[in-house]
């Protein structure tokens, strides 16, 4: 019988808390998602906004390099497409029914993503 | 110029998807449910939910096999040997009888397959007869009650569609990533609009994936001339080059005893580094001509072609080994084919697979609704002077409630169907297929004769409580229920799964259905009479 660790690994876990993450920073530094998040009429200003788009970029980057090396240049790019689409599905339908909230998962998320990609014993 | 080119693009876009849409709606329902096409088949077998894992090595089981065959069907032209493995546990052993002597040139002789007793090698006593997983796998590229070359070329023709339609959706998104994670429900149109965009721009890579390997998994169909002219019109040795399997003399009429297995299969194993064998085929079983072919598992990589080894059937000497190292363009059809069928994916990753199938057909259904939301808004004036819509859109919405309600509805009938008819019915798989097909034409003619709004909330609740009774179902039918599979902690976790996956898609259903009618009330209250129908509610994209 297969535990259940065989059945949800830990870099799946990494990659997915660090897709999300990267898809908050990223949907953050757009007007339209910090002013959903922060209240009607807020604006992201340019540090942030571009710190946004870094922090995204990286962890998105990082998922990449999560998942290569846990299976391989094939199989690794397929589950990070994959992770990333259900990332992005699920921050969609927390930016339009509960959009505050992302306020307070984006960084536990985040931490919780280093946490488990230093678990992953990748850096 | 650009904002022409874009226009240009939208109408394409617009008509090559309306055109094809709910073909395409089954093809991405059925193949999406095709990644669990084992777990389907064991779910729809609960006989052998008891017997999951009793532990055999290979060398036994086709040994067992063996002996089957041989009583079984010594007459037989091929013998097949599946052996258990990690998803489909089952010994099951398959053959071809030689066509009658007086049949009609080119008949091609009787395929049987049964699931054994890997100890006994009797037929697992009272297994109930279904055709599984297998035949929305089938359905997905083969559809049903035509042939199957037709079939395959009006998927194919769709896909091709689907694939004009994906580049020029891209081309047509204006504010792809401005849009990237935007959602905005209850806004009528620009709901739908929001919907069809994030299922696919989201799984963009897959869709485009999807879309493109399906085609090429028949591209040898598809576009034959690149082979016609390298092979002079030779087809049968070039298939004889891809597939070693087709490499298949003819009997010498002369018999021999068959070689034992178990050292072919030895060898077999050693030659792959210990990776198991998962199937053999037997050519010409006790002829002087035997082959034997034994293929092996598939090791997890993209390239679904595997290596395999040709015995001689009566020395046992090594003939060749194939696949072993394949050239580039075979290599990169193999990798685009495993691609499209996933069968590299560990559980997980066909859970991610799977759900970016239900985005797919979420994108299907919601660029079909927005069809006809748009299309009834040019009738506003119309329908609000007592007028009538055209017929094009009563068409679209007629066959919208019948493709995008109808085939839930449809799907849960075949599962119904399974635990419902007995068990020991003559002809069951096709019983269980005439459900699906029968419920189907029944919401589709439903919804032809009243394309309504109340028509949408019959058929989406219809299908939330079929899908959401098949647990309960099973609690009445079987002693693999969700109370022991997942509550006891018994397994099998397939089965378990099926349950928990059938339940959410009822669950996912009924808010749509639900949503509907919450609509339809405030509507009602706030105009006093009913509106135009507005299919604009959000949750029905979980209906797909």
């Amino acid at each position: 019988m297969m535990g259940l660790i065989d059945v949800i690994p830990l870099p799946f876990l990494a990659t997915l808390a660090l897709t999300y993450s990267a898809w908050v920073a990223l949907s953050l530094a757009m007007d339209r998602h910090y002013a959903d998040i922060n209240g009607r009429g807020a604006e992201p200003s340019a540090v942030s906004r571009k710190r946004g788009r870094w922090l995204g970029t990286l962890a998105l980057t990082a998922a990449f390099a999560v998942c290569v090396r846990d299976s391989g240049w094939g199989i690794g790019p397929v589950a990070w497409l994959g992770t990333m689409t259900v990332a992005a599905l699920l921050l969609v339908l927390q930016l339009c029914y509960a959009p505050k909230s992302v306020l307070r998962t984006g960084k536990p998320v985040l931490w919780l993503a280093l946490l488990l990609t230093l678990a992953t014993g990748l850096l | 110029m650009r904002e022409g080119f874009r226009q240009s693009m939208a109408w394409l876009h617009t008509w090559s998807g309306l055109l094809v849409c709910w073909v395409l709606f089954l093809v991405f329902c059925a193949g999406t449910a095709s990644y669990f096409r084992e777990e389907i088949t064991l779910w729809m077998k609960p006989e052998l939910h008891a017997s999951h894992s009793a532990p055999i090595t290979n060398a036994q089981a086709a040994q067992t096999a063996l002996t089957a065959l041989q009583s079984k069907a010594p007459d037989a032209s091929r013998w097949f040997i599946t052996l258990p493995a990690e998803r489909s546990t089952a010994l099951r052993i398959g053959w071809i009888n030689p066509p009658p002597k007086d049949a009609p040139p080119k008949t091609r002789g009787k395929f049987t397959s049964q699931i054994i007793d890997p100890l006994t090698g009797e037929k697992m006593p009272d297994v109930r007869d279904t055709r599984g997983g297998e035949f929305l796998y089938r359905l997905h590229f083969d559809l049903h009650y035509m042939p199957a070359l037709w079939a395959r070329w009006i998927v194919g023709f769709c896909a091709m569609f689907m694939l004009v339609a994906i580049v020029s959706g891209v081309i047509t998104h204006k504010r792809i990533f401005k849009d990237f994670f935007t959602f905005r429900p209850k806004k009528g149109q620009r709901s739908w609009l929001d919907a069809h965009n994030a299922t696919a721009v989201l799984a963009l890579p897959y869709h485009l994936m999807i879309t493109y390997t399906g085609l090429v998994t028949l591209v040898f169909m598809y576009m034959p001339w690149g082979i016609q002219t390298a092979y002079k019109g030779n087809q049968e040795s070039f298939f004889a080059d891809v597939f070693p399997s087709a490499k298949n003399g003819k009997p010498a009429g002369k018999p021999m005893p068959l070689t034992p297995l178990q050292p072919l299969l030895a060898q077999a194993e050693q030659r792959w580094n210990g990776i198991p064998a998962v199937g053999i085929t037997i050519n010409h079983p006790g002829d002087a001509n035997a082959t034997i072919q034994i293929r092996r598992q598939e090791e997890k990589g993209l390239n679904y072609i595997q290596p395999s080894v040709q015995f001689n059937g009566v020395t046992g000497a090594l003939v060749s080994a194939d696949n072993e190292d394949i050239g580039g363009a075979n290599a990169t059809r193999g990798v685009l084919y495993g691609l499209h069928i996933g069968h590299f994916a560990n559980p997980l990753l066909r859970v991610l697979f799977f759900l970016c199938g239900l985005s797919g057909c979420a994108m299907v259904a919601t660029g079909a609704l927005l069809w006809a939301v748009k299309t009834r808004q040019g009738y506003a004036r119309k329908l609000a002077a007592g007028g009538r819509v055209g017929f094009g859109l009563r068409l679209v919405e007629a066959l919208n409630i019948g493709a995008i309600a109808g085939l839930p509805i449809a799907f849960a009938a075949y599962f119904w169907a399974n635990r419902l008819l007995p068990v020991a019915m003559p002809k069951r798989p096709d019983a269980e297929i005439s459900w699906f097909f029968i419920a189907w034409g029944v919401a589709a003619v439903l919804a032809q004769i009243r394309p309504d709004r109340r028509m949408w909330q019959w058929q989406l609740w219809t299908g939330a409580l079929l899908f959401m009774g098949i647990p309960l179902l099973n609690v009445f039918t079987t002693s693999s229920h969700l109370g022991v599979t997942l509550f006891m902690a018994q397994g099998p976790w397939s089965v378990a799964g099926f349950d928990l996956t059938v339940l959410a898609l009822g669950i996912g259903l009924a808010l749509a259905a639900w949503h509907l009618g919450r609509k339809k009330k405030k509507a009602g209250k706030k105009t006093g009479k009913q509106r135009p129908q507005e299919t604009s509610e959000a949750t029905l994209q979980e209906a797909a």
